[in-house]
C-alpha cells in the first residue's frame, strides 16, 4: 500500500445540524440562524476537541455566499471563527458542491509543500435565505451559466440529473433502476434517522419505498426524477483539522483521535462541454482510478464509502464510476443491499446528501468528518468496519470538479 | 365570440372583499391565457370598476404578492413562454417580468360608462338589486356585442336580475366563496334560457380556475346561504334571548360539532350587516319572513363584524385579537367582557377518548375522518351532558334544513348540500352521513 510522502492526519471533526425543510425546528417564516452562528458553532466544536487549538493556516470552502448571503471575502471569517488564525494565511476554495473536497485537498497540499503543519478546514453554505425557485439560479452557477442557463429548466440542476436518469432508463432496465433509486432514498432516510443532526432525522414516513417510487411528474417538477430523488436545500457548516506529525504534537492531539489520509486525487472536467456519456460519470471514474493508483488500493479494500448523492441517480452513477459495480448494475447493487449498513460496502452512513442534507460548500468537509467519526468510533450510526480503509468522493457540478480521498484507521 | 375569449374582462365592485379576490384570480387566469395563446402579454384588459378607487394601491400590493405566488408555482411554463426573450435568464427575472406585464393589463376606473368592449363581466357589488341592474344596463348599452355576465350574488334570484336588466340568456349565477383566491367552491346557477356558448365558457372557466362548481336552482339564497341563514335563525331560537349563552352555543357548534368556527364567529366573519341584508333579500324573494332578531338587536347596538381591508377580523359578537376570540359583547353591560370559563373540548374528550378538533381531523384522509366521526357522533348522541344534547339537537335541525333545501328544490340532492358545506364552509362532514 502506498502513502503520501508525509503522513497526514485528519482530526477534530464537527458537523452542525444541517437545517432546512424536514427539520421540525425549521420555519422559513421566522428569522433563521445566521451564517455567523453556524461558523462559530462548528469552529467551537472542532477546537473543543484540541488541547491547543492553534493552526498554521485556514481554508474555508463555500459555493455561493456571494448570492445567498451577499458575502464575499470569506477568508476573513476564519480568524473570526478561530482567533489563532489572525494574521495567518487563509484561503477560500470554490468548486461548487465539490468545494469541501477541494478545501481538504488544498489543505493537504499546503502541508505536503511544507507551508503548514496544521490546517483548519471549514465548509459552509446558507441556502434558505431565498425560496428554492430563486436558489435554483444561484446553484445553476455550478454549470456553465452563460452557455446553459437560458435554455435550462426552472429546476436547473435537478433537471440536469433528470436527463442523465432518462438516458440511463432508456439504456438499462428502467423499472429496476427506479426501484434502485427508491431504495437509495430509503437507505438515506434510514441512516439519517439514526443521526440526530441529519436534516431527515425526524422523517417518520411509513413507506419510504413507496415515496421513492413516486412517478415523476414533468408538469410539476421533472421528467425522470421525483422530489424524493433530490437532496434538499440546507444551511449548515462542518469543520475538521489536517495535520502532520509535528502539527499533531503542537496541538496536543492523540493519534487515536485521528484517521490517516492515505492519499487523494483531484480531477477537473471541462465545464463548457456536455458529458460524453450521460449515463456515466467519466470524471468521477477518472478521479477514483487516480486515488486507487496513488494509494495502491481497490474498491474491494474499502470498508466505508462516502458518495456525493445530490440526487439518487448520482449515487447510482457514482457507484458505477468508482468501479463498485459494472455499468448498468448500480440499481441491482443497491437493491441487493450492498450499500446498506450491513452490506459489503456500507455507504453514506449518516444519510448522505439526501439524508444528512446538502449545504453545498460544507458537504465535502462533512463527508471527511463522517469517515473520521466512523473510524474513531464516534459516529451516531456506528458500524464495525470490515477493513481499515474508507473512501470519499466529492463532486462539484455535473461531474466536473472532483476530488477523492482514502483514509485509514489508526 | 371564441370559447376562450378572456381578452377583455370587467369586474364590478373590484376592490370589495369578494370583488378583489375575483379580480386577482381573473388577472392571473387572463395572463396565463394570453401568454399561452399569443406568447406575450400586453393586449388583454382587465377593467376594475369600483366607486371607491382609493383602495387601488392596497389592491396592487395584494396583486403583486398573489401573482408572485402563482408565477413561482408556474415557473416551468413561464420559462417556456419567455424562451425567446434573451434578456430574461433567471427565474426571478422571468417572474418579475410576468408580474409587471400582468399588472399592465389592469385598468382601474370609477366610471362604468368608460367600459366599451368587454367580453365578460363579473359582478360583485353589494346585494342591492337596483344598483346591480343599473350597472348591468349601462354596460349592456355601451358594449356591442352584449357581454356575458357572471353575478356573484349569494341571495338574489338570477332570473329576477335577468328579467329586470334585460339579460335573458346572458347571465349566470357564479357565486364564489370568501376568499375567492383560496376557496374551491363556486355555486352555479344556470337558467333554462342561458345560451349554450355561455354554459360552455362557464364550465371551461371553472376548470381553468380549478374550482368545483355545484349547481343550485334559482331560489333566493341558493344552497349556501339557504342553509347558513336558516342555521342562523335556528341558533337565534336556541339562544332565546339569553344573550349570555352566545359564547356557549358558539363553542358547542365549533368544538362539539367539530366545525372550523362556531355559528356566531361565522356570522362575525361574514358580517352581521351582510347576514341581515341577505335575510332581507331572501325574505323578499321567498315571500316569507326570514329574520334574526338577535342580529337586528346587535346591529342596533352598532355591532357589525366583517373584516378590515387587510383581512383582519372586526369585532362582532366577539372581540378579536390576532384572529382569535378574546371576549364577547354583553348586551346588558354594553361592552366586551371576558368569556365564561368553559372548555367544550374537554367535554369532547370526556365523551370520546380519541376526540379530535376540526383542525386536527381536517388534515386526515377521508377514511380516517369517516372512522373518527362514526365513533365520535355515536358517543355524542349517547351522552347526557346538556351541552352535548344541545349539539345533537343542533345537528338534527341542521340536517333538516339540508333536507328541506332538497324538498324545496333549491338543491338537486343532499350530496350537493354536503359539497357546498364541505367546500364552501370547510365542514369536515356534511349533513348527509351515517354518523347519527
Amino acid at each position: 500500500m502506498k502513502s503520501l510522502q508525509k503522513k497526514i492526519y485528519a482530526t477534530a471533526g464537527f458537523n452542525t445540524v444541517y437545517m432546512g425543510p424536514g427539520r421540525p425546528e425549521f420555519n422559513p417564516t421566522k428569522p433563521m440562524r445566521s451564517f455567523e452562528e453556524y461558523l462559530k458553532e462548528t469552529a467551537a466544536g472542532t477546537c473543543s476537541q484540541i488541547k491547543n487549538p492553534e493552526f498554521d493556516e485556514g481554508i474555508i470552502s463555500n459555493f455561493m455566499a456571494g448570492r445567498f448571503i451577499k458575502q464575499g471575502n470569506l477568508p476573513g471569517f476564519l480568524p473570526f471563527m478561530v482567533p489563532s488564525l489572525q494574521y495567518k494565511p487563509c484561503t477560500r476554495v470554490e468548486g461548487a458542491c465539490g468545494s469541501g473536497g477541494m478545501a481538504i485537498a488544498t489543505g493537504i497540499k499546503s502541508i505536503l509543500a511544507g507551508c503548514a503543519h496544521s490546517v483548519f478546514i471549514t465548509g459552509f453554505e446558507i441556502q434558505n435565505t431565498v425560496k428554492a425557485v430563486y436558489g435554483a439560479d444561484f446553484l445553476a452557477g455550478a454549470a456553465y451559466f452563460n452557455g446553459e442557463r437560458k435554455n435550462g429548466h426552472a429546476h436547473f440542476f435537478p433537471n440536469i440529473f433528470s436527463k442523465r436518469a432518462g438516458v440511463y432508463f432508456a439504456k438499462y432496465d428502467a423499472e429496476k433502476t427506479r426501484q434502485g433509486l427508491a431504495k437509495w432514498y430509503c437507505n438515506a432516510i434510514e441512516n439519517a434517522r439514526k443521526t440526530p443532526k441529519a436534516q431527515e432525522h425526524f422523517n417518520d414516513a411509513k413507506d419510504l419505498i413507496a415515496l421513492g417510487s413516486t412517478p415523476p411528474n414533468p408538469q410539476q417538477f421533472l421528467e425522470f426524477l421525483n422530489y424524493f430523488d433530490c437532496s434538499k436545500i440546507s444551511d449548515g457548516a462542518s469543520s475538521i483539522v489536517l495535520a502532520d506529525e509535528e502539527g499533531l504534537n503542537k496541538m496536543g492531539v492523540e493519534k487515536s483521535n485521528c484517521v490517516e489520509v492515505l492519499g487523494f486525487a483531484m480531477a477537473e472536467g471541462n465545464i463548457t462541454t456536455e458529458p460524453p456519456e450521460p449515463d456515466f460519470m467519466d470524471t468521477t471514474e477518472y478521479v477514483a482510478k487516480l486515488v486507487y493508483k496513488s494509494t495502491g488500493t481497490t474498491i474491494q479494500d474499502i470498508a466505508i464509502l462516502e458518495l456525493h448523492d445530490c440526487f439518487t441517480i448520482s449515487g447510482l452513477l457514482a457507484l458505477e464510476a468508482i468501479g463498485a459495480t459494472p455499468k448498468g448494475q448500480g440499481a441491482a447493487f443497491v437493491l441487493d443491499g450492498q450499500t446498506k449498513i450491513n452490506g459489503t460496502l456500507p455507504t453514506n452512513l449518516s444519510g448522505g446528501l439526501i439524508g444528512y442534507g446538502h449545504p453545498t460548500g460544507a458537504t465535502g468537509v462533512r463527508q471527511m468528518v463522517d469517515l473520521l467519526h466512523q473510524f474513531t468510533g464516534k459516529a451516531s450510526n456506528q458500524i464495525k468496519p470490515k477493513s481499515e480503509l474508507g473512501m470519499m468522493v466529492s463532486m462539484g457540478g455535473n461531474d466536473k470538479s472532483l476530488s477523492s480521498f482514502i483514509v485509514k484507521k489508526i | 365570440m371564441l370559447k376562450n375569449d378572456f381578452s377583455q374582462v370587467t369586474i364590478l365592485g373590484a376592490f370589495g372583499k369578494m370583488g378583489s379576490g375575483i379580480s386577482l384570480i381573473m388577472l392571473a387566469l387572463m395572463a396565463e391565457q394570453e401568454l399561452a395563446s399569443t406568447g406575450k402579454l400586453g393586449n388583454y384588459r382587465l377593467n376594475l370598476v369600483d366607486a371607491n378607487t382609493d383602495s387601488y394601491p392596497e389592491f396592487l400590493t395584494k396583486t403583486r404578492k398573489y401573482l408572485r405566488d402563482q408565477a413561482e408555482k408556474n415557473i416551468g411554463a413561464l420559462r417556456k413562454y419567455y424562451a425567446t426573450r434573451q434578456d430574461l435568464i433567471e427565474n426571478h427575472q422571468i417572474i418579475d417580468e410576468f408580474i409587471a406585464n400582468a399588472i399592465a393589463c389592469i385598468r382601474p376606473t370609477a366610471d362604468i360608462s368608460s367600459i366599451k368592449n368587454t367580453k365578460l363581466v363579473f359582478e360583485a357589488v353589494s346585494e342591492n338589486i337596483e344598483l346591480k341592474i343599473k350597472l348591468f344596463s349601462t354596460i349592456k348599452n355601451n358594449c356591442e356585442p352584449c357581454p356575458l355576465f357572471f353575478t356573484n350574488t349569494s341571495s338574489i334570484p338570477i332570473s329576477t336580475l335577468a328579467q329586470k336588466a334585460d339579460l335573458e340568456g346572458k347571465i349566470i349565477g357564479y357565486h364564489f366563496y370568501n376568499p375567492p383566491q383560496k376557496q374551491k367552491l363556486v355555486e352555479l346557477v344556470v337558467l333554462p334560457s342561458t345560451n349554450k356558448e355561455h354554459q360552455e365558457l362557464t364550465s371551461n372557466l371553472t376548470k381553468l380556475l380549478k374550482k368545483t362548481a355545484i349547481a343550485s336552482n334559482d331560489v333566493a339564497g341558493f344552497i349556501g346561504n339557504g342553509h347558513f341563514m336558516r342555521e342562523i335563525i335556528q341558533a337565534d331560537e336556541m339562544i332565546a334571548q339569553s344573550y349570555e349563552s352566545i359564547p356557549i352555543l358558539d363553542s358547542i357548534t365549533r368544538d362539539l360539532l367539530i366545525r372550523p368556527m362556531g355559528i356566531f364567529q361565522l356570522i362575525d366573519f361574514v358580517g352581521l350587516d351582510v347576514c341581515q341584508s341577505i335575510l332581507r333579500v331572501m325574505s323578499l324573494y321567498l315571500n316569507k319572513t326570514l329574520t334574526s332578531p338577535l342580529i337586528d338587536q346587535f346591529m342596533t347596538s352598532g355591532i357589525k363584524g366583517g373584516q378590515n381591508p387587510d383581512g383582519s377580523q372586526k369585532d362582532g359578537f366577539f372581540k378579536y385579537e390576532k384572529h382569535k376570540i378574546a371576549g364577547y359583547y354583553s348586551i346588558s353591560q354594553k361592552k366586551y367582557v371576558q368569556l365564561p370559563p368553559l372548555d367544550l373540548k374537554k367535554i369532547g374528550q370526556s365523551i370520546c377518548d380519541s376526540y379530535r378538533s376540526w383542525k386536527d381531523i381536517s388534515l386526515e384522509s377521508s377514511e380516517a375522518k369517516d372512522a373518527y366521526f362514526k365513533l365520535y357522533f355515536q358517543a355524542l348522541f349517547k351522552t347526557t351532558d346538556p351541552n352535548a344534547q344541545k349539539a345533537c339537537a343542533y345537528l338534527i335541525a341542521s340536517r333538516k334544513i339540508a333536507e328541506n333545501l332538497v324538498g324545496d328544490k333549491v338543491a338537486n340532492n343532499l350530496e350537493d348540500v354536503n359539497q357546498v358545506l364541505m367546500l364552501g364552509f370547510q365542514h369536515a362532514y356534511g349533513p348527509k352521513n351515517n354518523y347519527y
